[in-house]
């Protein structure tokens, strides 16, 4: 899957007209991840690798939504995520890139999605266990926190990965999840949100991963609900679009990391579902297809798979109901 | 990504073949670039030419997070050699080798940061570099190294005052110029005073600078522990701060960083925050007299900025505040609701939360002057039942029943000054069938018991036993039609029965009727 941009831009060729009715463009997206693999003849295609085994999990978990879930080669797919496997069980971006715990989660997600999880374990039996092990292993046992590799950087977007690939896993025995918890309160602000690590600002992507690894946890009843529901729906600017934090520009991807927070401490109903919509449906290259971070921009498969999800949490007909964890 | 905030040149642009070739002729260039590195790693030479090759490729391309791995390795190795090389009373020549090659990969970096300024690889490859000091180097050098970290990391939030990872990367730096590993003889600077300070000239630039006050707050009760502040010490900070976050209040109320520095502040006198505040030992009447003053300091801000929704959002919390201390309004409860009429109209896209906002205060609004009759069973002498019955004020709190029924049972025990683990613990128990489960944790108060055995009440909104109003579960229609049981010192549970509701005069009497 390529991470290459464009060649749509949010909004499409000509920002300044935008028609009054605005639609999902289904099939044009649909399209526009299905060509994403053949522009190898760009640069960016090769500067780009290092998310390769994301740039796949962002494509298809959208088709899936937009109801094309055929629209990539199943096998293939497995093919590629098996060839980014490493000996200790952890996944790197593509082959030959190093094992992290990011592009573990985006294999074992891949997997899970297209239901050949099964296939890690064919000619090695215990194959699975050894991907639980490389992503439990990555726990500090003190602190309840999770490295991303074994270089030791920590930052609760691994802590969420490592728990939400190990529950698709069943493994979640494999690693001390009180202790996780516990290192996510100490992340806890007074405005209600998290921060990457304890004393960071509140930020709503870390605020994602935290509220989504507390609830994978059983242990949402820790969050202050209404005062975290409070500072995610001042993210809503009066274009409908979210931004990530205060005093900063929207940007589709918010839709996921704010919506789906609110949806798991039920405050969904806190911000205006509608205006998010049409702010969304800006963001799209009607005709080449893709979503781009705001009108007039570039798109890529992240902000269309982002954007995709986004809808679907809010409940946009046509879209395949999408889980907020 | 690439594509995060990209905006291109309008108009299509018109690709020649030449533009093409060029292309190519890039792609094959980089991939020959990124096949050498991988080769020489595979094979193992981790050497200077390598290490070369490194810097050309992370120039090009600093989010290929396997080459700045690799690049680790060269160095481990590198450092390795010099801790075999020369005889044993070289160590000084050995430091000043691992001096030089962290300070010039330590130069290498700046550029790219400069370049990259958001680029995760780079700052986690600087700070394990850094750690590699620590590691190899005397405290004193290594210090140093950790030091100079702090001009940088200002140069860059000089660049960019909101870059979430340059903030992130001077909170690290300054918690390992704190810690043990790196004090020495000279190290007796007050750093956090020094950051605190920053976070102050920071936000004199531009107020609207979340990220400074988020860091003022996080700095304070360091800063408060650090200089053993007694509670005079502490009020005086916190007046301090109040005083400047109504200047500032005055100057932007538009700006939301300020309010949410405001609500921030406001945590001292919330019950279930206070214990972590600037100043956790204030008295529940002090906390009511500062809420009562910050009413009236908000409300003259509306004055001319009538439009401004901070201003009502503030009020309505305050006067919840305010009212969870006191279980009286400070402004009238027909104030709160027209302020929050107010909010929907100013606000419209988070109209869903003001509505939530009058349901709240609406159920609030209707506790006043209401009674419950209320019987209260102990229950371990099951024959005969002994039971008392009490009528009581629906704002006052559990808590304060608790030791009413007590003292009408005839044994009063003095609970003030116990630790809090000795609070009895609430729960609900569903329909009529009792089951006596303790409920284990101190953050769960009200636990619904369901006939299957399944805890399926949402318990928000009760922030801490001590604080939880009768009214607030009693005429939760959730709760209606349950028993609460509560049990404290391990062994005593007592039921309390919902016989009847009376709106009367407002009373804060609670009277026992009789008993049996």
């Amino acid at each position: 899957m390529s991470l290459v941009s464009g060649p749509g831009r949010g909004g499409g060729a000509s920002t300044v007209h935008v028609p009054d009715e605005l639609k999902l463009v289904v099939e044009n997206h649909v399209e526009y991840i299905k060509s994403l693999d053949t522009r190898q003849d760009e640069l960016e295609y090769w500067l780009t690798e290092h998310l390769r085994l994301n740039g796949v999990y962002w494509g298809l978990t959208a088709l899936h939504l937009l109801g094309h879930p055929q629209a990539l080669p199943r096998d293939a797919t497995v093919d590629f995520v098996l060839s980014c496997q490493h000996e200790n069980g952890g996944f790197g971006a593509a082959p030959g890139h190093d094992a992290h715990m990011l592009y573990t989660v985006s294999a074992v997600q891949i997997l899970g999605t297209v239901d050949a999880l099964e296939q890690l374990d064919p000619c090695d039996k215990a194959g699975k266990e050894k991907v639980g092990k490389y992503i439990a292993d990555l726990q500090n046992r003190e602190t309840g926190s999770f490295a991303g590799d074994q270089w030791g950087e920590t930052d609760t977007r691994f802590l969420y990965g490592a728990l939400n690939a190990l529950s698709l896993l069943h493994m979640l025995h494999l690693v001390d999840v009180p202790k996780a918890v516990n290192y996510i309160q100490v992340c806890a602000n007074f405005d209600g949100g998290y921060g990457v690590s304890p004393g960071a600002e509140s930020h709503a992507g870390q605020i994602f991963t935290c509220v989504g690894a507390l609830a994978i946890a059983g242990r949402l009843d820790l969050v202050d609900k209404d005062r975290l529901g409070g500072w995610l729906s001042e993210r809503q600017l009066p274009n409908g679009g979210l931004n990530g934090r205060p005093e900063k520009l929207e940007d589709v991807c918010y839709s996921w990391w704010v919506v789906s927070s609110l949806a798991m401490i039920d405050r969904l109903h806190w911000i205006d579902g509608d205006k998010l919509v049409q702010f969304i449906l800006r963001c799209q290259d009607p005709e080449k297809g893709g979503i781009a971070d705001r009108p007039g921009d570039m798109v890529d498969v992240f902000h269309t798979h982002f954007g995709i999800a986004g809808l679907s949490l809010i409940g946009f007909p046509g879209l395949i109901e999408v889980d907020p964890i | 990504m690439a594509s995060h905030g990209v905006l291109r040149g309008s108009g299509v642009q018109p690709v020649t073949d030449q533009d093409r070739r060029r292309e190519q002729q890039k792609i094959k260039e980089y991939k020959g670039l990124v096949d050498s590195v991988n080769d020489g790693i595979r094979e193992h030479q981790f050497t200077n030419e390598t290490l070369e090759l490194t810097s050309k490729l992370l120039k090009w391309n600093p989010e290929y997070y396997t080459i700045w791995n690799h690049r680790r390795l060269i160095l481990r190795n590198q450092f390795e050699h010099e801790s075999l090389q020369g005889p044993e009373d070289a160590d000084i020549l050995r430091g000043e080798a691992v001096i030089n090659i962290i300070s010039d990969d330590l130069a290498f970096l700046v550029p790219l940061l400069r370049k990259f300024p958001k680029c995760y690889w780079i700052w986690d490859y600087r700070l394990w570099l850094l750690e590699e000091s620590t590691r190899l180097l005397p405290a004193l050098q290594a210090r140093g190294f950790w030091q100079q970290e702090l001009a940088l990391v200002g140069k860059m939030l000089s660049l960019d005052s909101r870059n979430f990872l340059g903030w992130g990367y001077r909170r690290t730096v300054v918690s390992v110029l704190e810690s043990t590993a790196l004090q020495t003889e000279r190290s007796s600077t007050d750093l956090i005073g020094q950051e605190f300070e920053y976070t102050t000239k920071m936000i004199n630039s531009n107020l609207s600078n979340f990220s400074a006050w988020h860091n003022r707050s996080k700095l304070i009760p360091r800063l408060l522990d650090k200089r053993k502040a007694d509670h005079g010490a502490r009020r005086q900070l916190l007046d301090e701060e109040l005083a400047l976050i109504e200047r500032a209040l005055w100057a932007g109320s538009e700006d939301q960083s300020l309010w949410f520095y405001h609500q921030c502040l406001m945590c001292t006198f919330e019950p279930k925050y206070a214990a972590e505040s600037m100043v956790p030992d204030l008295t529940q009447s002090e906390r009511l007299i500062y809420v009562r003053d910050e009413i009236v300091k908000v409300r003259a801000m509306l004055d001319g900025a009538e439009d401004c929704k901070w201003i009502y959002q503030s009020l309505i919390n305050l006067s919840l505040l305010y009212h969870k201390l006191d279980s009286t309004w400070f402004e009238e409860a027909s104030h709160v609701n027209d302020y929050i009429d107010e909010l929907v109209k100013l606000d419209p896209l988070r109209a869903g939360r003001w509505n939530d906002f009058k349901s709240q205060t609406m159920m609030l609004t209707n506790a006043t002057g209401q009674h419950f009759l209320l019987q209260v069973t102990l229950l371990k002498t099951s024959n005969p039942v002994v039971s008392r019955l009490l009528s009581a004020p629906a704002n006052i709190t559990f808590w304060e029943l608790h030791e009413a029924s007590e003292a009408c049972f005839g044994w009063t025990r003095n609970f003030i000054g116990e630790e809090e683990s000795d609070f009895p613990k609430f729960m609900v128990v569903k329909g009529n069938t009792f089951e006596a489960e303790r409920v284990e944790s101190l953050d769960v108060l009200l636990d619904l018991v369901s006939e299957g055995g399944d805890s399926d009440v949402n318990t928000d909104g009760f922030p801490s036993m001590k604080y939880v109003r009768l009214h607030e579960v009693l005429n939760n229609f959730r709760f209606r039609e349950n028993l609460i049981n509560y049990a404290y010192d391990e062994s005593f549970f007592h039921v309390i029965q919902v016989l009847g509701r009376s709106v009367g005069k407002p009373s804060d009497r609670i009277v026992c009727l009789g008993g049996q």
